[in-house]
C-alpha cells in the first residue's frame, strides 16, 4: 500500500562532505510530488530514522543531509558510493510557498537541509525577496555555506551567524533574529533548527504577527500517524502526519513546543 | 471504538480521537514500567495490511495515569489496555489504573504476537487464572483481547468467560514476517511482526462467528475494519461492538463519520432501529434454514 510504504532499497549515487561530521547522500528514488518539507523514512539495514529532503533534483535524485550524533546517523555517514539503504515516504506535510513579498529563511545548523529546497523555489519567484540566516558553533559547522552565499543577489540575501564569532554575526541566530525583526519587516518566515531556537524566534515574532511555518521533530516508530509516538500537545498533533510543518497558530497552542518532548516509551521528558 | 495501539499513547490525542467521533477510545497497553519498545523498523507495508513490531512502548502505569489526570473531568470513555508479564502484574496494573473515573474499562492484553507475552494468550488456564484475578480487583466491565495465534481460540474465549470477562474482543494481530528482496534482510528490526489490515478480516470475521456460537458474553469485532460494510459483516458474524485501527491509516480522522453516514444510511434503507438487531444475524438466518 502506498501509505505506508516498504522500504525501497536504492544505492548511494553520490556523497557531499558539508562540514566534518555532515554528509549529504544522493540517490534516485521515484517520488514524483516530493515538496520542500516532508520527509523520508531511511532504513540502514539495521535501523530505521526520518530525515528530511535536502536536495530535490531532477529524474528522481534526492538528497538527505545528515549529522552524525547517534548509532544511526553515524552508520550513514560512514556509507560510500554504491552503498544500500532503504528509503519510504515521502511523508509528512510541507511548506507553503508564498509568491511575493519578504520571505526570512531561518537555519540553525544543520536545520538549513529541509530549508534548501524551499530556498531553491523562493528564489525563483521573481516577486520575492528572501533573506536568509544560517549559522552554528563556528564557520567550519555550518553547512551549505557556499550552495548559498553563490547565489546572493538582490533578491537573495545571506547573514550568518556564529557562536564564536569566526564568520559573520557573533551570536546566537535567535539574538540577530529578534534585532532583525525589529529593523525589517517580512510577510512570511520559515524555520528549522534546534527547538529552543526556534521557540525563542516564535516568540520574538509575535510582537509582529508575522506569519511563521516551522520544522519540528520528533522520536519517530511507524512515520505515518498511527502509533502517537511524535505527538506535541496538548493539540494531539502528529510530526509525521499532522507536520512537520506547523504554523503560527497551531504553535501557539503546542504548549509542549519548546518545552516537552516524549522518550521512546512515550513519557514526557524536558526538550 | 479506537483499537488499542493506535494512537493512544497520549491522552491529548485520545481526546481528539474521540472529538472526531469515535463512541469510545482505547488506550496503548500499559504494562507496570516504562518499555521503550522495540528499535526500527517497526512497520512495514503489505499488499493489503501492515505488519507492526512496536513491541508495547508505554510510559509505565504510574506515568500514564499522571497524564491522564489532565484529562478529568472531561468524561471521555477511556478504555485501559493493560499488559504484564505474570500475573502480579496485571494485577498492579489493573488495581492502579482503576482509580481513575476516566477509565470506564478495562481490555486485557494477552495477546502481542511479538513479545514475550503472547503465551498467556495461548494458554486457556493461564488465561483464565489472569481474568479471574483481575476481575476480583475490577469493578469495572473487563474485555480480553484474544490472539488468533492458536489453534482453538474458542477454548481460550470459553475460558475467559469462565473467569467473569465481560466481553470478548477478536482479533488481535496474526503473527507474521517480512523479507526485503534485495537485501534478503528481515524488514523488521524484532523480525516478528503482527498483521493487520484487509488480509487479516476474514480471519477475524470466522473468529467472530464462532465464538458467538460458543460463547453467551458480547464480543467486540475487530480486524481491518474500514468502511461501514465491514462493521455490518462482524455484526451479522455475531459482534455487538467493534474496534476501528486499520481504517485509520487510510481515512485519518475521518474514519468514524465516514463509517457512521454509511451505518446509519444502511440502517434506514433496511429499516432497522437499532444496529443491536444485527448482532448474529448470519447464525439465525443458518439455524433457521
Amino acid at each position: 500500500m502506498n501509505i505506508i510504504g516498504r522500504p525501497k532499497i536504492v544505492k548511494i549515487v553520490d556523497i557531499r562532505e558539508e562540514t566534518s561530521n555532515i554528509k549529504t547522500l544522493y540517490f534516485n528514488y521515484d517520488a514524483t510530488d516530493i515538496r520542500p518539507g516532508q520527509f523520508l523514512m531511511i532504513w540502514d539495514l539495521r535501523e530505521e530514522i526520518p530525515l528530511s529532503v535536502s536536495y530535490i533534483g531532477e529524474k528522481g535524485l534526492l538528497g538527505i543531509s545528515i549529522k552524525g550524533v547517534g548509532e544511526t546517523t553515524k552508520h550513514l555517514i560512514s556509507l560510500g558510493k554504491d552503498d544500500q539503504i532503504g528509503v519510504r515516504g515521502p511523508y509528512g506535510n510541507s511548506f507553503n510557498v508564498i509568491s511575493h513579498g519578504k520571505a526570512l529563511v531561518i537555519g540553525g545548523g544543520i536545520g538549513i537541509a529541509p530549508l534548501m529546497p524551499l530556498i531553491k523555489i523562493l528564489i525563483s519567484k521573481p516577486e520575492v525577496f528572501t533573506t536568509c540566516v544560517i549559522g552554528a558553533k563556528n564557520a567550519y559547522d555550518i553547512p551549505f555555506l557556499e550552495d548559498l552565499q553563490i547565489i546572493q543577489s538582490k533578491f537573495f540575501k545571506l547573514h550568518i551567524c556564529t557562536d564564536d564569532g569566526s564568520m559573520g554575526f557573533h551570536g546566537l541566530i535567535s539574538d540577530f533574529v529578534s534585532t532583525l525583526l525589529v529593523e525589517e519587516d517580512f510577510d512570511k518566515i520559515y524555520l528549522c533548527g534546534p527547538e529552543l531556537m526556534m521557540k525563542k524566534i516564535f516568540d520574538a515574532s509575535r510582537t509582529k504577527n508575522i506569519p511563521i511555518e516551522a520544522s519540528l521533530e520528533r522520536i519517530m516508530k511507524c512515520g505515518i500517524g498511527i502509533c502517537g509516538q511524535c505527538v506535541i500537545d496538548p493539540m494531539g498533533l502528529r510530526v509525521c502526519k499532522d507536520g512537520p510543518i506547523f504554523n503560527e497558530k497551531q504553535l501557539e497552542k503546542l504548549t509542549d513546543f519548546g518545552v516537552h518532548k516524549r522518550g521512546y516509551d512515550g513519557s514526557i521528558c524536558d526538550i | 471504538m479506537l483499537a488499542a495501539g493506535v494512537l493512544g499513547i497520549s491522552p491529548f490525542l485520545l481526546k481528539r480521537v474521540y472529538l472526531a467521533g469515535a463512541g469510545a477510545v482505547v488506550s496503548k497497553s500499559i504494562g507496570p514500567v516504562p518499555r521503550d519498545g522495540n528499535k526500527n523498523p517497526v512497520i512495514v507495508g503489505t499488499d493489503c495490511g501492515l505488519l507492526n513490531s512496536m513491541g508495547l512502548p508505554n510510559p509505565g502505569v504510574d506515568e500514564f495515569i499522571k497524564e491522564l489526570e489532565k484529562l478529568e473531568g472531561s468524561n471521555i470513555p477511556i478504555i485501559a489496555s493493560i499488559f504484564g508479564s505474570n500475573v502480579e502484574e496485571f494485577e498492579l496494573v489493573a488495581k492502579k489504573i482503576t482509580r481513575l473515573s476516566l477509565i470506564k474499562a478495562i481490555e486485557i492484553n494477552i495477546s502481542c504476537p511479538h513479545s514475550e507475552i503472547s503465551q498467556i494468550g495461548q494458554d486457556p488456564n493461564l488465561t483464565e487464572m489472569i481474568v479471574k484475578r483481575v476481575r476480583d480487583i475490577v469493578n469495572l466491565p473487563l474485555f480480553v483481547k484474544l490472539t488468533p495465534n492458536v489453534t482453538n481460540v474458542v477454548e481460550i474465549g470459553k475460558s475467559a468467560e469462565k473467569a467473569g470477562a465481560d466481553a470478548l474482543t477478536a482479533i488481535n494481530t496474526v503473527r507474521a514476517m517480512a523479507i526485503d528482496v534485495e537485501t534478503a534482510y528481515p524488514i523488521l528490526n524484532n523480525i516478528y511482526g503482527g498483521l493487520s489490515g484487509p488480509a487479516i478480516k476474514p480471519i477475524s470475521i470466522r473468529i467472530v462467528y464462532d465464538l458467538y456460537k460458543s460463547v453467551k458474553i458480547p464480543i467486540i469485532g475487530v480486524g481491518g475494519i474500514k468502511s461501514w460494510e465491514d462493521v455490518i459483516e462482524y455484526f451479522y458474524a455475531g459482534a455487538s461492538a467493534v474496534q476501528i485501527g486499520w481504517g485509520f491509516i487510510q481515512y485519518d480522522m475521518d474514519i468514524f463519520y465516514k463509517i457512521l453516514k454509511g451505518l446509519l444510511e444502511f440502517l434506514d434503507r433496511k429499516k432497522i432501529n437499532n444496529i443491536q438487531e444485527l448482532t448474529g444475524k448470519t447464525h439465525n438466518i443458518l439455524s433457521k434454514s
